[in-house]
């Protein structure tokens, strides 16, 4: 860290949650070989295809990919809430003590809100627009707090206040189309966080949102985090958000991580050809304009028809012959960040430049 | 290419305002001034991007630059030819010159036709005698967008959303338009895929000269398209500049708030401290809008503010309508200054 950047955060909550510390806490979720596949009339998409995810207490990891890479159906697998034809058919996801799939449907009922909760891209479809903001608020705190109507209404204002709501009391009794998006998004997040949950699902919370609430939301999420220690997993599509949250990054593709990485790793140092296109591909402030961008050739494979062996190599400028015939595992990654791996038999550094045939071919389909 | 330079469009005073309803009887209660007195031109040959939040009123003034909106003031010159007076023919041979594409490739394909039928339909304004004239002509519209020959007989739900935004274009192209507005034109789409659509447009600009108004939220991918941006809230341009001058020295708070706002995919660049000290969010749309637009939000607001300040040439190219655009981007305390931000990598 130099100097300025440290002046630039003077709040000090960003550099706090960035910078590591120095020993790992020790996992407080651990999912293993997670497969959640959906069997419909066509057949079955492996959409969720053998997952392993680890997220430390106080820590983000930020799960990365494109539509239809499966890192939505991941959260809601982690929730149990997979509707069908989707079905979670093994893993494991280790929460604290107990093993979420093992639980029987009541438990796992009490868990939600209490010991995992989820916030969506969406807030005006999560909220019931019929209620005003107090009852899915109050709902959580009497159902799993035993609170009364009265002490609930008390908390819930305290929430309202805690995630940034002016005149709590007021907006207690506010209906969901009263409150602009940023509010609305604040509101999930009390009801998420009313219970204390060890673990926040965070489903592209600020899609929706304008960049300057966007940051609003981020900073909230931040300082909340500060105070509560709650573990989050946050999915987005969106790099710049990751960089600016995320301790440690997971890059999904085709139902798999392919890279998975302490953040800045995954910035400076991206082994997977997947997670380098897609940092070469984004637009940036800081480059030129007007110049083509490097691409990631063709789309996402259906999931039907994946590819044999590495799912990605038919979009890959490195694919040699090993690609088609064996599927490479996640394997350590060599550097001076302990922690990172990659599923790739090639591991380009990303100083590289890209064979012939993938900077360009791109720009036609 | 010596007519670059020259204004293919120019916009005076552009207003619309929506009524507002409301009430037993849906009587009007106010209106919503969508597009406030906005003006600016595009030259030949340029891009200009319209950056902005929601409700800036972007998309509304895209739509009233074809007359797909009816303007409540003001006039859209092509050439010259003030557009709005125009009726009939002179309007749908003026429309000929000016395409969009939209968004949402869904949206705006019907789901019915072939893409060989959507793009000879939009061929029909040209009125091209010859069948196989018009079927070379199909041919060369989906070449010319990336797309294989032998996709004209699909449906637009057997295409991906990039491909269907290919699609979108192929139309807009196919009166060869000199003047094409692109909004939000990537915004649906995954970042490999956009990456894919914003090269097209950029070697489709090149080669057929085109003249764009990029229309879009996402001041990166503005920037990345365009070479002159103006900046939008609530209904007001309130900066102009050359689209390096927007992200190098933007004078105006409002730009220097969205700049601040922008998660950049770098962990050795954080976003700007303003981003985060000002609770609000833009709201009261319907208001009354005296003074500044941006004032209840903004860092330097005074009570000169009340007056509205106009679009004024700050330095040569660079308009911002503020009273205190001279004022150092360092006394906001807002974007790091690009300078210190680009040079040092933090470790």
């Amino acid at each position: 860290m130099s100097e300025s950047s440290v002046h630039q955060n003077e709040a000090g909550a960003t550099q706090s949650l960035n910078a590591r510390t120095p020993e790992r806490l020790s996992a407080l979720l651990r999912v293993r070989g997670l497969k959640t596949h959906f069997f419909t009339d066509e057949g079955v998409v492996p959409a969720v295809d053998g997952v392993d995810l680890e997220i430390a207490p106080h820590c983000t990891l930020g799960l990365v990919g494109e539509s239809g890479c499966g890192k939505s159906v991941t959260g809601l697998s982690l929730m149990r809430l997979v509707a069908p034809p989707g079905r979670i058919v093994a893993g494991e996801v280790r929460l604290g003590g107990k093993d979420l799939l093992k639980l029987p449907e009541a438990e796992m009922r009490r868990s939600r809100g209490e010991d995992v909760a989820m916030i969506f891209q969406e807030p005006m479809t999560s909220l019931d627009p019929l209620y005003p903001v107090r009852d899915p608020l109050g709902e959580a705190l009497r159902v799993h707090r035993n609170m009364g109507r009265r002490e609930a209404r008390t908390r819930a204002i305290e929430l309202l206040r805690s995630v940034g709501i002016p005149d709590a009391e007021k907006r207690v009794d506010s209906y969901p189309h009263e409150l602009s998006g940023g509010m609305r998004q604040r509101v999930m997040i009390a009801v998420a966080l009313s219970c204390e949950p060890s673990l926040l699902i965070a489903d592209e919370p600020t899609t929706a949102l304008d960049v300057t609430v966007q940051a609003q939301i981020l900073d909230l999420m931040r300082q909340l985090q500060k105070e509560t220690g709650t573990a989050i997993l946050l999915i987005t599509h969106n790099l710049g958000v990751v960089a600016e949250t995320c301790d440690d990054v997971a890059v999904m593709y085709a139902g798999k991580i392919v890279e998975t990485a302490p953040m800045r790793a995954i910035f400076h140092n991206p082994r997977h050809p997947y997670t380098q296109g897609l940092l070469r591909a984004v637009p940036r402030l800081d480059h030129p304009p007007k110049q083509p961008l490097p691409t990631i050739p063709g789309t996402v494979p259906h999931p039907l028809h994946l590819p044999s062996g590495c799912h990605f190599r038919t979009r890959c400028p490195w694919a040699v012959e090993k690609c088609a015939l064996e599927e490479p595992p996640l394997m350590p990654v060599t550097g001076p960040e302990p922690g990172h791996a990659a599923a790739c038999w090639v591991m380009p550094s990303f100083d590289v430049p890209l064979p012939a045939a993938g900077g360009q071919a791109g720009t036609r389909q | 290419m010596s007519e670059r330079g020259r204004e293919l469009i120019q916009v005076r005073g552009l207003v619309k305002h929506f009524p507002l309803r409301g009430g037993f009887w849906g009587r009007t209660r106010g209106v919503v001034r969508a597009v406030d007195d906005v003006s600016f031109s595009v030259r030949v040959g340029e891009t200009l991007g319209l950056v902005g939040e929601s409700g800036s009123g972007k998309s509304t003034t895209g739509r009233l630059l074809l007359r797909l909106l009816e303007p409540t003031a003001g006039e859209v010159l092509f050439e010259g030819r003030n557009v709005c007076g125009l009726s009939g023919e002179e309007l749908r041979a003026i429309r000929r010159e000016m395409q969009i594409v939209f968004q949402d490739p869904y949206g705006s394909l019907n789901p019915r036709m072939t893409v060989g039928r959507i793009l000879l339909e939009g061929l029909e304004p040209r009125a091209i005698p010859s069948r196989s004239e018009r079927e070379e002509e199909v041919r060369r519209l989906l070449e010319l967008v990336g797309l294989r020959a032998s996709h004209r007989d699909r449906y637009p739900h057997e295409f991906s959303g990039g491909q269907r935004q290919r699609i979108g274009i192929a139309r807009a192209l196919a009166v060869n338009p000199r003047f094409l507005i692109a909004d939000e034109p990537v915004s649906a789409l995954d970042v490999s895929i956009q990456a894919q659509v914003l090269n097209l447009l950029l070697e489709l600009q090149r080669r057929l000269g085109l003249t764009v108004l990029f229309i879009a939220h996402d001041l990166a991918v503005v920037r990345h398209m365009s070479d002159r941006i103006a900046v939008m809230y609530r209904g007001k341009i309130v900066e102009l500049a050359d689209s390096q001058a927007i992200y190098d020295e933007p004078l105006h708070p409002y730009t220097r708030t969205l700049l601040a706002a922008i998660p950049i995919p770098d962990p050795d660049r954080r976003m700007g401290e303003l981003a985060r000290s000002k609770e609000n969010e833009a709201g009261g749309v319907g208001d009354a809008a005296n003074g500044c637009v941006f004032r209840d939000r903004c860092p330097l607001a005074a009570d000169d503010c009340a007056d509205a300040p106009p679009l004024r040439e700050v330095t040569p190219g660079h308009w911002a309508a503020c009273h205190y655009a001279e004022t150092p981007a360092s006394v906001c305390e807002t974007t790091p200054s690009p300078g210190a931000a680009l040079g040092s990598p933090a470790e």
